[in-house]
């Protein structure tokens, strides 16, 4: 097993795509097998998704939703809406496995691998990579 | 590890089970390991959940209310409300993996494997499975 890490800066507002960075640190491995993808980080999550065509900016409205910005959580640390991006990583899961074929990941055209981050109190992200290679 | 692809349609539902098929590809050996069951889709999602028992039309209520199939999306392509479809795989991932014993999923009894897909403009989907095995 082979393990990396990748550095990300997450200036906001939501979504920030590491398509690039992931697909760099495989081209490396030259193999098969399975990637993991691991946030070690209580206010944000990893998923696959459009970007670029307005889907990014329609998350940030979706998450005012369902996550909305008010003062009503016990979680107090933080800025006064800190407490929703607590809830985040249940929802949107900071652990995900892709496949790698040939040194290539295995994405579909119109997915990115993104870090879903509402928390601005925190711009420094670590992506944690772990390869099981066939 | 071992791969296979296959293609499922997804006509006129927004959740399909494929536990069947993913089930017929683990008993091919009698490996202890991990699967992982991945769609190659913008607009689709894997879970785990019960089928048969009125869930999905709950499904389809929930993600009406998360979700709503209006126009007030910034992604402009296809009918009104198909930009929520895009935001579905950020909480309904397109990737899922599963324990496997001899051969065999360990799945609870109540647990299905299904595609949710909210999407009609595209009913053909893949899904990509691997097989890894534990080294004992």
């Amino acid at each position: 097993m082979r393990t990396g890490k990748i550095d990300v800066d997450t200036p906001g507002p939501l979504v920030t795509d590491i398509t690039a960075q992931v697909q760099g640190w495989v081209e490396d491995l030259e193999g098969d097998g399975l990637l993991n993808l691991f946030l070690p980080h209580a206010t944000a999550g990893l998923a696959l998704m459009e970007t670029g065509t307005g889907s990014d900016q329609d998350l940030v409205a979706a998450m005012e939703r369902i996550l909305p910005r008010h003062d009503r959580y016990l979680h107090s640390h933080g800025y006064v809406v800190h407490g929703r991006d607590h809830l985040l990583p249940v929802l949107v899961s900071p652990s995900m496995i892709m496949p790698v074929h040939g040194g290539e990941l295995v994405i579909g055209t119109y997915q990115s691998v993104v870090i879903v981050d509402p928390n601005r109190d925190n711009n420094h992200r670590t992506v944690i990579l772990s390869f099981l290679q066939d | 590890m071992r791969r296979d692809e296959f293609e499922v349609d997804t006509r006129g539902r927004l959740v399909t089970d494929i536990t069947d098929r993913v089930r017929a590809f683990v008993a091919e050996t009698e490996w202890d390991g991990l699967l992982h069951v991945f769609v190659p889709h913008a607009t689709a999602g894997l879970a785990l959940m019960e089928t048969g028992s009125g869930s999905e039309e709950d499904l389809r209520d929930l993600l009406e209310r998360l979700l709503p199939r209006e126009d007030r999306y910034r992604h402009r392509h296809g009918s009104a409300g198909h930009g929520g479809d895009h935001l579905l795989p950020a909480f309904v991932s397109p990737s899922l993996t599963l324990p496997v014993d001899a051969g065999r999923m360990v799945l609870g009894t109540w647990q299905s494997v299904v595609i949710v897909d909210p999407n009609r403009e595209n009913n053909r989907r893949r899904v990509r499975l691997t097989l890894a095995p534990l080294s004992s």
